[in-house]
């Protein structure tokens, strides 16, 4: 390209050259992270559409940081962290997404700071689920455990204090519905979701929420009071007729309600053991029910004189809805789970956690493994099987999955009972 | 080794022989109880003047950089960055933030030292931004891999220890002291640490760590000291050599900079999940 050509590219590539110095004296950027990764999963049953195959997706993420303001005493942040995932087959273009964990301005002074754009945070201590982890809506692509969660858009403002605590205030214009499966993808629902979400708030997925936390520590007891009022993250299915499509009429429409959510969360350390609790109220239209989550952890540090580290947990899930509880809900289960941490150089751990429900005959295992092949190359593992009772069906006359209507016969687990499968994912790190 | 041993031991076992000998049985325990007395007395003395010659540092941060050796000489590296505010009442406070390799980046420690009871210690995952308070029980574990355990890492509180002074030595050409510390923490990984310092400066230039069963586990070695601020020493340079596993790890401490205005809500739990900003 020559410039004498081209005056209006030399003028602009002139102009944004001075831009970016100017920039560039005033705006501190710290390094780029770009990872891309591929991920497989595999699954040796058929599913509830007898269709499904293995799956593949590549990942994107790209991560930075920059400050403004860097004169005063108190530099304004700028974060950008970006999460992309492509399908590598349309049938499973369900699983495409595009995240942002962070996407936000932020400034922090003293015990103060606020953040204003999408962000993402973790409220909890147990290690199966986490209740009172309320704001950001959960990933069901991710991984079927929900621990992965959504950006969310928030102005949120924190204070901390050595004596009274922290106090997290936010305020969430915008809500993110959850995404599901379509009945060609894998770990679907047994019918069609609807792409039309049914909210119980006239705002619809723009009803401002609030949140608020409080959490203290008291030496080793750490405790925390959470405060949620809005739009419900999990969704109650409702079996409506959908007449655009009249060969089957029949799916399921997620209906968003308004809830009232308080949460209570505690982790006591005594010595080794970890003592853990979370407990919800939640109260809607349709009643209200408490759940909570107890348990402990134990840590033998260096077993058999290896420098491995093996941590046992024991969890109870209890949701008082028993029976009535939506499917998927773990309503009176146990968790028992080994994680082995290897402390080698490749930083390579294992984890498998059994749940097993109390009465039904229901166990569902999930191993998870991570492992570094080079400074840039990671690889990692997750497996799950489900072993939940009678068998998936369909009624042949109303062409309504048993489930649905029985879940006291089937089991809340019981869609899931053909969807094992093993997932490997490689990452490379630039 | 074996030497070193020797030179610990003999002079004890000398005064025993003589004192039994000369006035039996009873004033040999006195007489044991006085000198060990003197010697932890001279041991403790050493270490807080040392301790004394530290303080008033303020904060620190620096960039560190670890390079694990295995027996087959394989390497990995870790890279980290510091920050440490010094603690008045209570012990230090640090942050510790992976930066290298790219898959932990942005993982992190904080660690408030306490002088007498339990450190409290905080792990942060970004991937999840979740924090994590941990029991500092697990002081024992090697940290990242590394021959370096959580505790050889954290900071070197004087009351953490009993101290004995033992005898005086030649290192790296130095005039050195001897000091026997004995961990006051049961859960240490350690039945004692054999410290050399030099006279001059104070400055640690060696440990042999003692495992449990009172063999010897791994040496350090401190070196290349350069002094910041014209009065604090610290040492460029560390390696740790494990004589059980045979494996290696070597410390680069670079970049150190006194006094940069670290303000304790920087050294707590919402500093650690905002790693790579906020300075």
């Amino acid at each position: 390209m020559t410039f004498t050509k081209r005056p209006f590219i030399r003028c602009g590539l002139l102009a944004s050259g001075a831009l970016s110095l100017l920039m560039a004296s005033l705006v501190q950027a710290d390094e780029w992270q770009i990872s891309l990764g591929t991920e497989v999963r595999y699954f040796p049953g058929d599913g509830l559409y007898e269709n499904a195959g293995d799956r593949w997706a590549f990942n994107l993420e790209v991560e930075n940081h920059w400050s403004v303001l860097n004169d005063s005493d108190y530099p304004l942040y700028i974060n950008l962290h970006g999460q992309f995932r492509q399908a590598a087959a349309t049938a499973d273009d369900d699983r495409n997404r595009v995240d942002f964990p962070a996407l936000n301005l932020a400034q922090f002074r003293d015990g103060w700071e606020w953040t204003l754009g999408m962000d993402k945070l973790f409220w909890g201590v147990a290690e199966s689920q986490n209740l009172v982890n309320i704001v950001n809506q959960t990933d069901l692509q991710a991984s079927p455990d929900g621990k992965d969660r959504l950006g969310q858009w928030m102005a949120r403002t924190s204070w901390h204090h050595d004596t009274f605590g922290s106090w997290d205030f936010l305020l969430l214009p915008h809500f993110r519905a959850r995404d599901f499966s379509n009945s060609r993808s894998r770990l679907a629902l047994p019918l069609p979701v609807l792409g039309r979400d049914a909210y119980e708030s006239g705002d619809g997925d723009n009803h401002l929420d609030f949140a608020s936390r409080w959490s203290h520590q008291w030496g080793d007891l750490t405790t925390g009071l959470s405060y949620f009022n809005g739009t419900s993250r999990a969704p109650d299915l409702q079996l409506v007729i959908d007449n655009t499509h009249p060969s089957q009429p029949l799916v399921l429409q997620p209906f968003y309600a308004q809830i009232e959510h308080t949460g209570f969360d505690a982790q006591w350390i005594l010595g080794e053991w970890l003592l853990k609790a979370e407990a919800i109220y939640q109260t809607s239209h349709s009643g209200h029910y408490w759940a909570s989550i107890s348990g402990v952890e134990y840590t033998f540090g260096q077993i058999m004189d290896t420098s491995y580290d093996l941590s046992w947990y024991l969890e109870y899930l209890y949701d008082d809805r028993q029976a009535q509880a939506p499917a998927g809900v773990l309503e009176n289960d146990w968790m028992l789970a080994a994680r082995l941490s290897f402390n080698d150089e490749a930083s390579s751990s294992l984890l498998v956690a059994v749940f097993r429900d109390a009465e039904a005959d229901e166990t569902i295992v999930k191993c998870e493994g991570s492992y570094r092949l080079s400074d840039h190359l990671s690889l990692g593992l997750e497996l799950w099987t489900f072993a939940t009772g009678p068998s998936y069906s369909r009624d042949p006359v109303t062409r309504i999955p048993a489930q649905i209507v029985d879940t006291a016969t089937y089991g809340k687990q019981a869609l899931l009972n053909d969807e094992d499968f093993l997932q490997l994912s490689v990452t490379y790190y630039f | 080794m074996s030497r070193l041993t020797n030179n610990r031991q003999n002079p004890l076992h000398t005064f025993l022989n003589r004192s039994a000998a000369m006035l039996g049985i009873l004033l040999l325990c006195c007489g044991t109880a006085i000198t060990a007395n003197a010697d932890t007395d001279k041991g403790l003395a050493i270490s807080q003047e040392a301790d004394k010659r530290n303080s008033g540092f303020v904060d620190f941060r620096a960039e560190l950089t670890m390079r694990i050796v295995n027996t087959q000489g394989g390497e990995s590296l870790r890279k980290l960055d510091i920050k440490t505010l010094e603690g008045v009442e209570e012990g230090d406070k640090t942050i510790t933030i992976f930066t290298f390799p790219k898959d932990i980046r942005g993982s992190g420690f904080l660690t408030h030292t306490k002088k007498t009871t339990n450190d409290d210690q905080w792990l942060y995952l970004p991937s999840i931004k979740r924090v994590k308070k941990i029991s500092s029980k697990n002081k024992r574990s090697p940290f990242f891999g590394s021959e370096f355990a959580f505790e050889d890492l954290s900071s070197q509180e004087v009351e953490k220890y009993t101290y004995h002074y033992l005898n005086d030595e030649v290192v790296d050409g130095l005039d050195s002291y001897v000091i026997q510390r004995t961990p006051n923490d049961p859960e240490s990984a350690y039945s004692k640490l054999i410290v050399w310092m030099d006279k001059e400066h104070l400055q640690i230039r060696k440990i042999d760590y003692y495992d449990r069963k009172e063999a010897l586990l791994k040496t350090l070695t401190a070196s290349d000291y350069t002094l910041y601020e014209d009065k604090f020493w610290r040492a460029s340079n560390l390696h740790m050599v494990n004589h059980q596993n045979k494996k290696q790890t070597f410390l680069v401490w670079e970049n150190y900079r006194f006094n940069t205005g670290l303000k304790d809500s920087d050294l707590e739990q919402p500093a650690l999940m905002r790693p790579l900003t906020g300075g």
